[in-house]
């Protein structure tokens, strides 16, 4: 396991160095910019997520994979390394950020605003959802995979846009998020805040184990 | 004898070809060469091997372990050379050794780094600015370094230069010194068979025609020439391969002993060569 990790930041290394750095400058910068915690937390996330991602997309490129599964490794050890090392470096990369911009003169908002619980479960929510969905289609399908997902969103958006606006169903986008934060505040409210947020914690494990599996059954029929 | 390879009623169905019930079986101490024409399945069958693709039926053994059970011990057990090098193309070799030779208990760096000197191979400079025949001695170097049980090569000797293609062969044959060793390599090239294989397997449009000691080949195979009277329903039934001009045919034949019998004197008999058995069955009844 720790193999794979290690053959993973070797191969990639300078591309991740290269990358890490524009982003912890940009995300600094904008992290003085704006004005609400909550921006540059799902941005961070955003983009530290994709950090990982990019060098599995590489493997994609260059045909590697062929490399990865010569190895003495079974897939499902690639698969497990691979959640291990996107999910460590996504937070150790979103520390970082959220740390720099701490540090930084200038900023709208202190450190409370984003080490809460609250936010750091938000941006782990996040992240869930997003690597969730994203890292078995890359894992099987590579560029094409990250693609693939980006239009489904869109095509998602779109449909919802048309359905509303030829009033075949009323299903806005923006009008569901606040449904969801009431259902939340509703469903921590009857809980209490320390259930609810173990809840939370555990529907995301069960989350990234469901998409663990899905990883697995994807990449073990992927032929090289 | 103890078996480094069993592949038993080996399946695997694309669009447009398909692998059908191919068994093989290659004995510890022997240098199996595999061989067919364009598109007869020889990749396919090494891809199966490594699980790489996923197989439709059959079951494949490699020291007796099963290559999907035991996929990591089998693996560890291969030393690998892919036709085409696929590695991330702007890595220095040095760091594509790093992030490899790790994996394996029995990494040799002595010998790694005798090979890479021997095939002078620059260690700093990254992968994509070698040439191809430099692309596969960085892999060969690599596949012998973990001082493999089994080596599983690919087109190894395409790109190389003849002085090192025949350095190899010598080298492949060294390696079965040890005879718990063996080694399956796929080619075009003829002539590294000869040379090299003591097992040919001959591949066509996704089946096994033959898998014979080269001696074998050598004793039962011929190419038979005649005239064309000799040629009726009985004589062409002796025959895989047939060509036929206004001046005579020639034939390839697995039993010169029959053809013998049966058309005594009046046909020549060569002893056929592994090019001939591969241009006549992938040309059957080619009439010129």
């Amino acid at each position: 396991m720790l193999d794979l990790i290690r053959k993973d930041l070797i191969l990639n290394k300078k591309l991740l160095m290269i990358f890490g750095l524009l982003y912890l400058v940009y995300l600094s910068y904008l992290g003085m910019q704006v004005g609400h915690p909550r921006e540059i937390v799902v941005l961070s996330t955003l983009m530290c997520g994709l950090l990982p991602l990019i060098q599995y997309t590489r493997e994609d490129k260059f045909k590697a994979g062929v490399l990865n599964c010569s190895l003495p490794v079974t897939r499902q050890e690639t698969v497990l390394s691979r959640y291990i090392l996107t999910w460590a470096m996504t937070i150790v990369m979103y520390t970082l950020i959220m740390a720099v911009i701490m540090v930084l003169p200038g900023r709208k908002f202190g450190p409370d605003a984003v080490f809460n619980i609250n936010t750091v479960l938000f941006a782990l929510a996040f992240m869930t959802l997003y690597l969730g969905f994203l890292l078995p289609l890359i894992l099987r399908f590579g560029l094409a995979g990250m693609f693939a997902f980006l239009i489904v969103l869109q095509l998602f958006g779109v449909a919802t846009l048309l359905l509303d606006r030829y009033k075949v169903a009323h299903f806005r986008l923006s009008s569901l998020a606040p449904l969801v934060k009431k259902g939340l505040l509703d469903l921590r409210a009857s809980l209490g805040t320390p259930a609810y947020d173990s809840l939370l914690v555990v529907l995301m494990v069960l989350l990234t184990l469901a998409s663990f599996s899905f990883a697995v059954f994807l990449y073990k029929r992927k032929d090289f | 004898m103890d078996h480094a390879l069993e592949l038993s009623r080996v399946g695997k169905r694309y669009k447009g070809f398909a692998l059908n019930d191919v068994s093989l079986t290659l004995p510890a101490g022997t240098i199996m060469g595999l061989v067919g024409p364009n598109g007869a399945g020889k990749t396919t069958v090494i891809k199966l091997i490594l699980n790489l693709i996923r197989r439709d039926g059959g079951e494949i053994r490699v020291f007796g372990l099963d290559n999907i059970r035991r996929e990591a011990e089998v693996k560890a057990r291969i030393g690998f050379v892919h036709e085409t090098p696929h590695f991330i193309e702007d890595v220095t070799l040095k760091d594509l050794k790093a992030a490899i030779a790790p994996f394996y208990d029995k990494w040799n760096e002595g010998l790694f780094r005798s090979l890479a000197s021997e095939f002078g191979l620059p260690l700093d400079k990254k992968f994509k600015t070698l040439s191809h025949g430099m692309k596969m001695k960085f892999q060969i170097a690599l596949a012998l370094s973990h001082e493999a049980d089994l080596l599983i090569m690919d087109e190894p000797t395409s790109g190389l230069d003849p002085v090192f293609r025949r350095e190899l062969l010598e080298r492949l044959s060294g390696i079965l010194q040890d005879e718990r060793k063996a080694i399956l390599f796929s080619t075009h090239i003829t002539t590294d068979l000869e040379r090299t294989a003591d097992i040919i397997t001959f591949l066509h449009q996704g089946r096994v025609v033959f898998s014979l000691p080269k001696d074998d080949i050598r004793d039962r195979w011929g190419l038979v020439k005649g005239s064309n009277d000799l040629l009726t329903a009985e004589t062409r039934r002796l025959f895989k391969g047939l060509r036929q001009t206004s001046l005579g045919f020639e034939a390839l034949t697995d039993d010169i002993p029959a053809v013998r019998r049966s058309l005594d004197s009046g046909v020549a008999i060569d002893r056929a060569s592994i090019e001939d058995v591969m241009v006549f069955i992938d040309g059957r009844d080619a009439h010129a």
